[in-house]
């Protein structure tokens, strides 16, 4: 049945070659698109990154001129969030979440190409901006009336704006497709309750991108109308308000952190059991503290506005809402660490890339609390501690996390094993470069250095943190140089993966590697959460323990 | 192999080594919300502290763990036998789940009790108005009490009386500013069409630095500004001083001077009080020869700082909003010996 199918849908077209990527409906084609443009753009955030901090290294200094740096740390920012941050993730999971609940592709295939395409457009439109020497300029929150035509005339805030849109309606469609596939498309078994935790993640997820994500175009359109149309949503002399263009933007911008930290935590929630040979500590709980984490994620926006002068009692009441997070967020870390308690850990590379991502995640999330502060958020937010804590969550956390995936999956991608010599040096490199780069920030912004200034005078005690921070910048360009080699050289002579190289237990390991395209030739019963090791131990399969 | 990972991990502490000097030379910086100078600030700080040791405590005990469970229970090689089999723990997890609820309770409650004291100013609070523009600070002060009226306009300089409540209203005439004077309390938007405040009080005469903390535009970086704290005496000197017409140049120079900015694209910005220069997009002018910054602290103000700012304002601070007049040499001198007169 399953052959049948694919010859019908593949019937007139080649499976290999420019066009077949070009025309594919396969789930695991389009995923592999997202990962590999989402290299691309990381490559091009990374160049702006350190334009950035080349610029910054010390003081008064006059490698890139004001403009360029505001279009440098926008499309930073921009490129980060919704075309690597976003689209990495949704690769992972357009490539697992079929193969992990059993099924044969996502719900509508064709959509799913729809939403790479656009998601691809919408990137390259962006970019484009560049090219005509009018990159976004406004900060990747492009505040009001900063974007009014009256501050901001150039087209740099239009190609922002409309790119905006198509990566909005592209995470739209994708979304939508990963909610249908997750309800309606599981294999016999595979109840909600058995899905792995990378399913929870996604499926989390795709119901925070269709709530929040509507709030970012509404904006982003209420702000073209402004721009072209002369309505004066965000013009406050004309009996508007800008910050009607904060509440909706971080009403999408705050969820949209969690867009970008749930699936991490579901490849850790995956990792981390594997090589501890233990399944994950307390299932229920991470998958529900993923579905808390959503929900909180969507009532603490205005924890971004501190400093706009809400009423005392409302700034308490986000505080205490964004206090709630991290109860559930620790829960995660403590059943993490508990996974690990008492198991057989394999230091292989992406339990070392999960490893990094517990540690530093944990930073992030107390500085995080910090921030959540109401009076010490007055004092701090705006400034490099902001860059310094939001970094360690993103980067520490979301960058780890999909390093920890990309070491862990690629062998089921590609059929080849990643160097794990190289693997190694990537990750201390990367641990290296990362903290050189950004821990020394938090200082900085103690000292009243405020983000996004282009220049700065000597004396105020913020040289040595820029300057170690751009030597850090280094390290990180040379952790990112070792993994590409390590994925061009292994992809041509890695170590034949075979199906399961790591001995693991979600289905996608049933299958061979890289799987066929309708994923399984025969599908292992599913009667517990680790249907692979009912099969590999079947005097004590899962289903028979108590939990 | 395993050595080059030991080397690197030791190295990966370098940082922290680093973090812990800059942080204990750094609190004597211009800019730190380490060294309060006002009970705001100095409160702030306190929950800081407060909340870093909490913070340490949890770090420690995390990361202690996890570097515990890493080198207890690594792997010896291959050929071991799968371990024990553990799915969770309830009552742990209902532990785990409560300790962090409970510590953030009372980070909650030490929270609410600092907001409580900063965020309303005294009731015999002096108030200053300060109005944000791109990319300067438009200083108003006016009120009216016992011991007469003050009703002037400055620019980028705020001067305030040493131990009394300062009231700061503030709002922006363009796009969304911050008013950050990092040790005398925190950061307060200027959002346009709103009327925001804070206040501080400065325990000892100083002078303070400001900063914009919202991204404004192509000049967000160089929108500084100074607080000065003076003895009550000196303070009145100083309104009595700024309240004052601009006086008329008797020096042959400035007097030049004064012609050259009148009878030039100065007047459509700026204002001298007592001349018939009445602009209103850009700084007053009618005592700037007594700040002591130039371009919303971008440069000291000396005649020589001033010459270069008047050549070409866009060379000293490339994007800001006074165009470069393409001044002969001569009018430049001629104009910074009068604006230096303008004590």
């Amino acid at each position: 049945m399953a052959r049948e199918l694919e010859a019908w849908r593949f019937g007139g077209y080649s499976q290999t070659g420019l066009w077949s990527w070009l025309t594919t409906t396969d789930h695991k084609r389009i995923g592999i698109l997202y990962l590999a443009s989402s290299l691309g753009f990381f490559l091009l955030a990374a160049l702006t990154a350190g334009l950035m901090r080349t610029q910054t290294s010390v003081p008064n200094n006059n490698v890139l001129g004001p403009e360029t740096y505001n279009q440098a740390f926008t499309m930073h920012g921009t490129t980060m969030v919704f075309l690597v941050g976003m689209p990495v993730l949704v690769g992972f999971g357009n490539y697992l979440v079929p193969l992990m609940i059993g099924a044969e592709d996502m719900a509508f295939p064709r959509l799913n190409a729809f939403s790479y395409w656009l998601f691809l457009f919408g990137g390259l439109f962006l970019w484009s901006s560049f090219l005509f020497g009018v990159a976004p300029d406004a900060g990747w929150f492009a505040y009001a009336p900063l974007t009014s035509l009256t501050f901001s005339p150039g087209l740099n805030l239009d190609f922002w704006v409309l790119g905006i849109q198509l990566l909005g309606i592209s995470s739209i469609a994708g979304a939508l497709n990963f909610v249908v596939t997750i309800l309606k498309l599981r294999a016999p078994g595979m109840t909600i309750n058995r899905m792995p935790l990378f399913v929870w993640g996604m499926l989390v997820t795709a119901f925070i991108i269709l709530v929040a994500i509507p709030s970012l175009t509404a904006a982003a359109s209420l702000l073209m109308l402004d721009r072209y149309l002369g309505t004066p949503f965000y013009m406050a002399d004309q009996g508007g308000d800008p910050l009607l263009w904060q509440h909706l933007f971080w009403a999408f911008g705050h969820p949209e952190v969690y867009i970008l930290v749930l699936p991490a935590m579901g490849i850790i929630s995956e990792v981390v059991p594997v090589f501890s040979r233990k399944p994950i500590f307390g299932y229920s709980v991470v998958a529900w503290s993923s579905v808390a984490i959503g929900f909180l994620g969507m009532i603490v926006w205005a924890h971004h506005m501190f400093a706009v002068g809400l009423p005392l009692v409302a700034q308490i009441i986000f505080s205490a809402n964004s206090f709630l997070i991290a109860v559930p967020t620790s829960v995660k870390i403590f059943n993490w660490l508990a996974t690990m308690w008492g198991g057989r850990i394999a230091l292989k590379t992406p339990m070392l890339f999960a490893l990094g991502f517990i540690g530093l995640f944990t930073i992030g999330g107390l500085s995080g609390i910090s921030v959540a502060t109401v009076p010490i958020d007055w004092q701090v937010t705006q400034s490099y501690y902001i860059v310094a804590h939001f970094h360690y969550t993103l980067f520490g956390g979301t960058v780890f996390g999909v390093f920890a995936g990309i070491y862990f999956w690629f062998p089921k991608m590609s059929g080849r094993l990643l160097s794990e010599k190289l693997g190694k040096w990537h990750f201390w490199l990367l641990f290296i470069g990362f903290n050189t780069t950004f821990l020394p920030l938090h200082i900085a912004g103690l000292m009243g250095m405020p983000r996004r200034i282009w220049t700065y005078a000597p004396g105020q005690g913020w040289e040595i943190p820029s300057f170690v921070s751009f030597v850090g910048y280094f390290f990180i360009l040379a952790a990112v140089i070792v993994f590409l080699v390590n994925l061009s050289r292994s992809l041509r002579n890695g170590k034949p993966a075979g199906d399961d190289p790591w001995n693991a237990w979600t289905l996608e390991w049933a299958t061979s590697s890289p799987p066929p395209a309708h994923n399984f030739d025969s599908l292992p019963p599913v009667r517990s959460r680790r249907p692979l090791w009912d099969l590999k131990h079947p005097e004590r399969p899962d289903w028979r323990a108590d939990h | 192999m395993r050595t080059i990972p030991k080397t690197m991990s030791s190295v990966a502490f370098a940082p922290l080594a680093l973090l812990a000097t800059t942080l204990l030379s750094g609190c004597q910086t211009p800019l730190s919300v380490l060294a309060p100078a006002s009970p705001t600030a100095a409160r702030i700080a306190d929950l800081s502290w407060a909340l870093f040791w909490v913070a340490v405590a949890v770090f420690v005990g995390v990361e202690a763990t996890l570097l515990l469970a890493i080198f207890r229970f690594r792997s010896r090689g291959n050929g071991e036998e799968e371990p024990p089999q553990v799915y969770g723990h309830t009552k742990l997890e209902i532990a785990w789940m409560a300790a962090p609820a409970i510590v953030l309770l009372g980070v909650l409650v030490m929270m609410v009790d600092t907001m409580n004291a900063v965020a309303e100013p005294p009731a015999d609070a002096i108030t200053i108005s300060v109005v944000g523009h791109q990319w300067w600070w438009e200083v108003r002060y006016a009120s009216s009490d016992a011991t007469g009226t003050v009703d002037f306009v400055t620019a980028n300089e705020i001067h305030v009386p040493v131990g009394k409540p300062v009231k700061v209203l503030l709002t922006s005439t363009d796009v969304v500013h911050s008013f950050w004077v990092p040790e005398l309390g925190g950061k307060m938007d200027m959002v346009p069409g709103k009327i925001n405040q804070t206040w501080f009080q400065v325990d000892k005469p100083g002078v303070f630095h400001g900063r914009c903390s919202e991204f404004c535009g192509v000049e967000h970086a160089q929108m500084g500004f100074l607080v000065i704290a003076q003895p009550q005496p000196e303070y009145e000197a100083w309104l009595r001083n700024q309240e004052a017409k601009a006086v008329i140049p008797v020096e042959q120079q400035a007097k030049e001077g004064l012609d050259q900015f009148l009878n030039s694209a100065c007047v459509g910005c700026h204002r001298i009080d007592g001349t018939r220069a009445q602009g209103a997009l850009g700084p007053d002018l009618t005592h700037v020869g007594s700040r002591s910054t130039l371009a919303a602290d971008t440069i000291q103000n000396t005649p020589a700082e001033m010459a270069r700012w008047l050549s070409n304002p866009q060379a000293v601070k490339p994007g800001n909003k006074m165009p470069n007049l393409n001044l002969s040499p001569e009018a430049v001198q001629k104009l910074t010996a009068y604006l230096e007169s303008l004590k």
